[in-house]
């Protein structure tokens, strides 16, 4: 078992390791290029610069995720992980219409599988379901998209595609950047699209949920940079404004739904949304910026994009990971109205390093999400100083929204970590947590998180190449900017360097231990503040979304003047996902009519065969 | 001068809660405690026991180091007194108001580290709040530019964000911790000793930093430096002293207020600047 375990993780990491080796192949190095069928389906791998910060991301979510597997997790989910990660090293390496959309569909339905992979439970059935449906149709809107291009192009190699762009009649255009935003962005999590993503992420087993939102997430969003700078470039301001609010609204959205939610991993799921809307609202930005003439705030933005991506990438990974120790430990217990005092005793290893992830997600300082947020917070200050209408309206929009959705997820986060890692713990049978390989992995990952916080300098100057060369931007130098982020970094030392002081203050001290002040009696541990409790005021200032509904259970029923106990649920809606099940039922309506075609007599088929073979010759013609 | 402004406030943020302190007292008809009283109340408690609700943690005693550190970081990062009345020297926003922002993390931090539910129930409040300040914060912070009227506006908003930040009376009360007005108190109650003076140290520091932003910020609209600075310290007893605490569910139509100052304060800035 254990031979099997460490061979499936080492396979998880040399994926990883390729991953890594592709991104530092020196530039235009074609690996793969085959022509042996026709030119629309011609086989093209090349690394190009856009992809080289996503296959570092892919290499270090695949590596964490496989010093961890060795530990924890089941034991031989490393193989079926690493194909996935494979897939999505092809996505990137892709650079022709047949190639991308064969790496792109292996990559969706092998993290189908992978989600389905616990299907006894129902639950983990219904989001399975409900990924593939969206998944489905996504790839159909990007195979349709492709073939507009390819067929416009005369060929289905990407840097054809790229060259024939700029002449693409006006309703082509539409027609395939509204296919390639459909396909790519119910990937990413788009707001309306996002609905499957808070049910199949969490369903996923926790190693599977880390790559699933710290690596493929950053995969469609890097789809996203490629269609909008490359593939149907110039995308123009109206394209660029729908992604701007789109992400404003997952900002908004998953802000405020990680803010009510009190299951741990579903909470982290929102917060992918919320940072995925932060990401793609710079994009957005950055589209605008671009085409209004703006270069050099565009690539900032799209600097700013990257960086973030990265951030996300560490600090999802991480925090998804110690969801995945969190359901060891604590036998499949992830509701926070239950867990309490993690960081004492059952992940006292792992806490330390959770705090960091904590940190990071809420954006705080001295985390690089912290780096990457300022970066994107100025871009939008710049907008509203470029003095053009439409970047200003951007740029205050902008402003607002991420900073609303910036809070709500930080208080999220600060009710995570406040509540099930620090505190007393409920129950004290548990052994305490040892140093091992699950504990290495979240330990790397937080270094990284500090590392890229406090040092972010050189990363940001690499990134900053690339960004300026998918925009097109004459070598925008942004030295002010960037040596201001630097700056940051180190008051960000400050705080740091003072809470090591208290610690040691702390450690050296002879603490009396004399417990929380109970006006003189003892504290039961029922008597702790829940979860839900928690986030009341929050529930009831955002009531107009939220909808807060409490039900009140009197036990037993059947006397219920005397009841010898109460149960309190409070339960919140989802509008975005109820707005779905809507559209999905009429859509099961409309399909229920069509089934009559299908009459199932022979010589229906039979006329249907010849009716399409007609049309075929009429239009070939 | 950055260093010396910093300097002074360290020394004097204290004295500028004395200050507060005693007209607050006086404008409601009591003689009020004496100016140097909170460096007395600092020197108490630093002499006493340093105690947290769980001995075997350090979290609450390392938050209150990050707590002191932000809050350093702010002072770094403040726009400078000394300068004003010349051209309005801009600053780094974005990173000044996620040190205030880390500040109240870390507050929260220890607040929940200690396991009292009294502590968590103010927990509760400052997060809500936290979240819906932060945007009209940033917004007026950046609307204070150059046109006279928007600094006004601005400045408007940002003193609604220093009754948030401070704990002041329509928001919450810095005097009691009853379950009514528990939000910063109520998170520090079970802290005591050199931890509970930092804890008090910072968020003096805090309030003096939020008052020089929005003395600066009307200053910037062309009011003379000495003349913001005072109306400022005066008003906020005032508010104070003839203001009943709000209910707490009502304080978010405090929050809109001041994002609706503050949108149109960056409104009208931006016309001036387009013209």
């Amino acid at each position: 078992m254990r031979v099997r375990r460490t061979l499936a993780s080492l396979f998880l990491a040399a994926v990883g390791v390729a991953a890594a080796a592709f991104a530092v192949l020196p530039p235009t190095t074609s690996i793969v290029t085959s022509s042996v069928f026709a030119r629309y389906l011609s086989l093209e791998f090349v690394v190009t610069p856009l992809a080289r910060p996503f296959l570092c991301f892919l290499a270090i979510g695949a590596i964490a995720v496989a010093i961890w597997n060795l530990k924890r997790g089941r034991a031989d989910s490393g193989i079926a992980l690493a194909f996935f990660c494979a897939a999505m090293v092809g996505v990137l390496l892709a650079q022709s219409a047949f190639a991308f959309l064969l790496c792109w569909e292996s990559m969706s339905l092998i993290s189908i599988l992978i989600v389905a992979s616990e299907h006894e439970r129902k639950s983990v059935r219904r989001a399975a379901f409900a990924y593939a449906f969206v998944s489905q149709l996504g790839a159909l809107a990007l195979a349709i998209g492709f073939a507009i291009l390819a067929v416009h192009a005369g060929s289905g190699s990407f840097s054809a595609i790229a060259a024939a762009a700029t002449s693409l009649a006006p309703a082509a255009r539409v027609a395939a950047t509204v296919a390639v935003l459909l396909g790519f962005g119910s990937k990413a999590g788009l707001v309306p699209l996002q609905f499957w993503l808070p049910r199949a992420h969490p369903a996923a087993p926790a190693n599977a949920s880390a790559l699933l939102s710290g690596v493929m997430l950053e995969i469609a969003l890097y789809a996203l940079v490629l269609s909008c700078f490359t593939l149907v470039a110039p995308v123009g301001v109206i394209a660029g404004t729908l992604l701007f609010l789109s992400g404003l609204a997952g900002a908004l959205v998953g802000g405020l739904a990680a803010a009510a939610e009190s299951e741990l991993k579903r909470l982290l799921a929102y917060s992918s949304i919320e940072h995925i809307g932060v990401m793609v609202s710079a994009l957005g930005l950055a589209v605008c910026a671009s085409v209004l003439g703006f270069p050099a705030l565009a690539t900032l933005a799209l600097l700013a994009m990257l960086f973030h991506a990265l951030n996300h990438t560490a600090l999802k990974t991480l925090l998804f990971l110690a969801s995945g120790t969190v359901v060891e430990r604590m036998h499949h217990v992830t509701d926070l109205d239950r867990l309490r005092g993690l960081g004492s005793v059952a992940l006292k290893r792992s806490a330390p390093w959770i705090l960091v992830g904590c940190v990071a997600a809420a954006s705080l300082p001295p985390s690089n999400a912290f780096v990457s947020e300022w970066l994107v917070l100025h871009g939008f200050i710049g907008a509203t100083l470029s003095g053009n209408g439409a970047l200003v309206a951007i740029g205050v929009l902008g402003l607002f929204a991420l900073l609303l959705g910036g809070g709500l997820a930080a208080a999220a986060f600060l009710k995570l970590f406040g509540l099930a890692f620090a505190g007393e713990p409920t129950s004290s049978h548990e052994r305490p947590e040892r140093f091992d390989a699950s504990v290495a992995a979240l330990a790397l990952l937080a270094l990284l998180v500090l590392a890229l916080g406090i040092f972010p300098l050189p990363v940001l100057h690499a990134m900053l190449a690339i960004a300026a060369g998918t925009i097109g931007a004459p070598a925008v130098r942004f030295d002010g900017t960037l040596t201001n982020a630097a700056h940051l970094a180190t008051f960000a030392a400050i705080p740091v360097a003072l809470a090591l002081l208290y610690w040691w203050y702390a450690l050296r001290l002879q603490r009396k231990q004399d417990g929380v002040w109970a006006c003189g009696s003892s504290l039961p541990a029922r008597a702790s503040y829940s979860a839900t409790a928690l986030t009341k005021p929050l529930r009831r200032i955002f009531a107009f979304a939220l909808f807060p509904e409490r039900q009140r259970a009197l036990f037993p029923a059947e006397s219920s003047d005397f009841p010898t106990h109460v149960r309190y649920a409070v339960s919140t809606r989802d509008l975005t996902n109820e707005a779905a099940r809507f559209v999905a039922a009429l859509a099961q309506r409309f399909v229920r009519r069509l089934r009559i075609v299908q009459s199932g007599r022979m010589r229906a088929y039979i006329a249907y065969a010849a009716a399409a073979v007609a049309l075929a010759l009429v239009l070939g013609r | 001068m950055t260093t010396v402004q910093m300097l002074v406030i360290l020394l004097c943020a204290p004295l500028l809660q004395g200050v507060l302190a005693l007209l607050r007292a006086r404008l409601s008809g009591r003689p009020g405690p004496p100016l140097l009283q909170p460096y007395r109340d600092l020197a108490k408690f630093m002499r006493k026991h340093a105690r947290a609700g769980r001995s075997d943690s350090a979290i609450g005693f390392a938050a209150a180091g990050f707590a002191l550190g932000s809050a350093i970081a702010i002072l770094l990062l403040l726009p400078n007194m000394f300068v004003l009345g010349r051209a309005y020297a801009p600053f780094d926003i974005v990173a000044l108001v996620f040190f205030f922002a880390l500040g109240r993390a870390a507050t929260v931090f220890a607040a929940l580290d200690t396991g009292s539910s009294f502590s968590a129930m103010a927990v509760g409040r400052e997060i809500a709040f936290a979240a819906i300040i932060e945007a009209p914060f940033l917004l007026a912070l950046l609307a204070a530019r150059t046109v006279p009227v928007s600094a006004l506006l601005a400045g408007a908003s940002l003193f609604i964000v220093l009754l948030f930040e401070s704990a002041r009376v329509p928001v919450d009360n810095q005097e009691t911790h009853y379950e009514l007005t528990m939000i910063h108190e109520g998170m520090l109650l079970e802290y005591a000793g050199p931890v509970f003076a930092t804890w008090q140290y910072c968020a003096q520091l805090r309030q003096a930093a939020m008052l020089v932003l929005v003395a600066y910020t009307l200053a910037a609209g062309g009011i003379s430096p000495v003349l913001s600075s005072i109306v400022v310290v005066a008003a906020l007893p005032m508010v104070e002293a003839f203001q009943a605490k709000m209910r707490v569910f009502d304080v978010p139509q405090l929050a809109t207020a001041a994002t609706l100052l503050a949108v149109a304060a960056l409104g009208i800035d931006t016309l001036g600047g387009l013209r």
